[in-house]
């Protein structure tokens, strides 16, 4: 399927523009229904019945597991279902066993969903927390790593792509500067996975974290992937217990040890489905279609007098992540704007990157029109149209 | 495949404890959209491929693209169809041993074969040797062998305890690959029942040959199904029962 062809499967898009993917995604027609088969044919708690209800339920949750983990290269290590990519991350600080003298390698382009879990840590006096700040054109240089990273590093927590300014980050080679000082790697790929081809074995990393809503899943769905399964469940209770004795028990193989309680079924089966509508279209597709319509994107806003467009201009180097300011215009006046008078959907403000708004100097934070395989040219056009018209409001 | 057992063994009134070489018989349950469909006894290989050849076989799921997916645990199989709520089975066991299962065998209900492939006498010959080189066959002398060829030689040549098992592991190969099976041909390592050419009639597959036998049923059967049915395959000779059109120059003036 080709990503025009896409369109009629999200019927929203006849009645807005949709610039707002990187705070959630839209879902298509075919991941609401594999949710509503769920609920109306064949509802029944996984792995805990025998009826046959039961069965098929356990064995589409299952089969949901493997497409996700096959979607990212990671059938070799255990794919965890969660709420989102903030439960995901949190689930890695609260599992890991540190030492004092420990410390945690991140940087300033992260999300607060990958610096509040470390700022805990550090707080509590468990870890010392190096934060490496973003170049100006908002890229990460790797030299920074290559002075942070020591043989006391146990973390680096670092975001493929950025959710504020698109950067592509190498993590590839910071992985590289990880294995040879023992220290591992969580990458937060909630930004990247929706939009490009992403492979957990040849990044090399130890934990991957990523998000279902933004990948044309349901709401309230989340991944955490891990190479090995080494950390304490954050969790315990039903469901993910093999065995008890007395007070002692026995924690579930795989990703079962790490789902306590009754998950979010139908969700994570229609999370199932949103990997297999991606992969219809391909994931390499997905990013060229996005990167062609970045690029129309940068070049149209740089172009409009008063509007000033952050991070990196190349799209080889970002995702279809664009924020940008007008001069003299509040960022929320600017998203209600383009709601009002174009009924173009974007965010606005801190993009839940405080620290990285203050490094940029943007004290109101900024407008971030953000794509999906779903967007087209016209979308573009529409934003660049209206942008123009409030600039010269100003 | 196989388990090395102990014994006695007796030889010219003289007996001495020893060991042989058993094969593996496993009872493989099958689950269908959650639901217990059939137990098989089975080798525990390939089972992924006999689920689908059996489930196609028994007429349950009309192509590959119906599977959703297979999960193999020991002992069973769970399948799930793409139309989950649409396919209901009812409980069978299907046995290993020579007679096999009572599948309906109603011809008139039976697809017939529509295949123009011609082989020749040479290719029935080596195939047949082909499908017949065994190590485990020499060695536990209880495994049946199927081999399903085409053009291009063998597609697949496998061993179970029961042919009709067999049978079912290369038609599911077979279909998991793509393969187009009225350009195929099946040569077995046993007795051709009328269970064996009512499989080949389902997967369209127009020739069936055996070093062995054959019966009554599945001659007729095969005669009303435009099925050629050859038995008796050893040295350079062999007994064409069915539709000799199908081997080159067996037309008898």
């Amino acid at each position: 399927m080709e990503p025009a062809d896409a369109r009629e499967d999200f019927p929203i898009l006849k009645d807005i523009i949709y610039l707002d993917s990187a705070s959630t995604s839209l879902c298509p027609v075919q991941v609401v229904r594999a949710v509503d088969e769920y609920e109306l044919q064949y509802r029944a708690n996984v792995g805990r019945g025998v009826h046959r209800l039961a069965v098929v339920a356990t064995q589409k949750y299952q089969d949901a597991h493997d497409k996700v983990a096959g979607m990212i290269g990671g059938r070799q290590g255990t794919t965890v279902f969660t709420r989102n990519t903030t439960e995901a991350i949190n689930m890695v600080a609260l599992g890991m066993d540190f030492s004092p003298g420990d410390r945690i390698v991140t940087t300033l382009l992260e999300h607060h969903s990958n610096l509040l879990p470390w700022f805990r840590l550090k707080n509590q006096g468990r870890i010392g927390l190096d934060t490496i700040p973003p170049e100006k054109d908002g890229t990460l240089e790797i030299s920074r790593f290559f002075d942070a990273i020591d043989e006391n590093t146990r973390l680096v927590a670092v975001s493929q792509a950025s959710n504020v300014l698109g950067t592509v980050v190498p993590v590839k080679k910071i992985a590289g500067l990880c294995k040879k000082y023992g220290a591992r790697l969580l990458v937060d790929g909630a930004q990247s996975v929706p939009h490009m081809p992403v492979n957990v074995a040849d990044i090399g990393c130890d934990y991957f974290c990523f998000s279902g809503h933004k990948m044309l899943g349901p709401s309230g769905t989340g991944v955490l992937w891990m190479k090995e399964p080494d950390l304490s469940p954050m969790l315990v209770g039903g469901g993910m217990v093999a065995e008890i004795k007395a007070d002692h028990y026995r924690e579930q193989p795989g990703f079962l040890g790490y789902e306590a309680g009754t998950p979010a079924i139908g969700a994570g089966i229609g999370l199932g489905r949103a990997v297999d509508y991606l992969q219809s279209i391909g994931m390499a597709r997905v990013q060229a279609h996005e990167n062609s319509l970045t690029g129309r994107m940068i070049r149209g806003l740089s172009g409009i007098g008063g509007v000033d467009v952050y991070g990196p201009m190349a799209t080889d180097q970002r995702i279809g992540v664009v924020s940008f300011t007008i001069a003299g215009m509040h960022p929320h006046d600017v998203a209600h704007i383009l709601d009002e008078a174009s009924g173009i959907m974007v965010r606005s403000g801190e993009h839940c990157c405080s620290p990285l708004m203050r490094h940029l100097g943007a004290t109101e934070g900024t407008v971030r029109a953000s794509l999906h395989l779903y967007n087209n040219g016209e979308d573009v056009e529409h934003l660049l149209t209206t942008v123009e018209e409030i600039s010269r409001m100003t | 495949m196989y388990k090395t057992v102990p014994c006695i063994k007796e030889d010219s009134g003289s007996f001495t404890p020893g060991t042989h070489e058993v094969i593996e018989e496993v009872p493989l349950a099958i689950t269908i959209n959650g639901r217990h469909a059939l137990t098989a006894m089975v080798s525990p290989h390939m089972m992924r491929e006999f689920v689908t050849g059996i489930l196609y076989t028994e007429r349950i799921i009309h192509g590959v693209d119906e599977i959703e997916s297979v999960h193999v645990e020991p002992g069973k199989v769970s399948v799930l169809t793409t139309n989950p709520f649409k396919i209901l089975v009812s409980k069978k066991t299907v046995l290993s041993g020579c007679g096999g299962s009572s599948s309906y065998l109603d011809v008139a209900k039976l697809p017939r074969v529509a295949s123009d492939l011609v082989i020749d006498v040479a290719t029935i010959i080596s195939a047949t040797k082909e499908t017949l080189q065994s190590d485990l066959h020499v060695k536990t002398g209880g495994i049946h062998i199927i081999g399903l060829f085409n053009d291009d030689g063998a597609v697949i040549i496998t061993e179970d305890i029961g042919r009709h098992n067999a049978l079912d592991k290369v038609i599911g190969h077979g279909l998991m690959k793509g393969v187009d099976l009225s350009r195929t041909f099946v040569v077995s390592s046993g007795r051709i029942s009328s269970e064996m050419v009512r499989k080949c009639l389902i997967a369209g597959i127009p020739i069936i040959i055996s070093r062995g036998a054959t019966t009554t049923l599945a001659v007729t059967t095969a005669d009303q199904a435009n099925l050629t049915v050859i038995g008796f395959v050893r040295g350079q000779k062999m007994n064409i029962y069915t539709h000799p059109g199908r081997v080159r120059g067996a037309l008898v003036p």
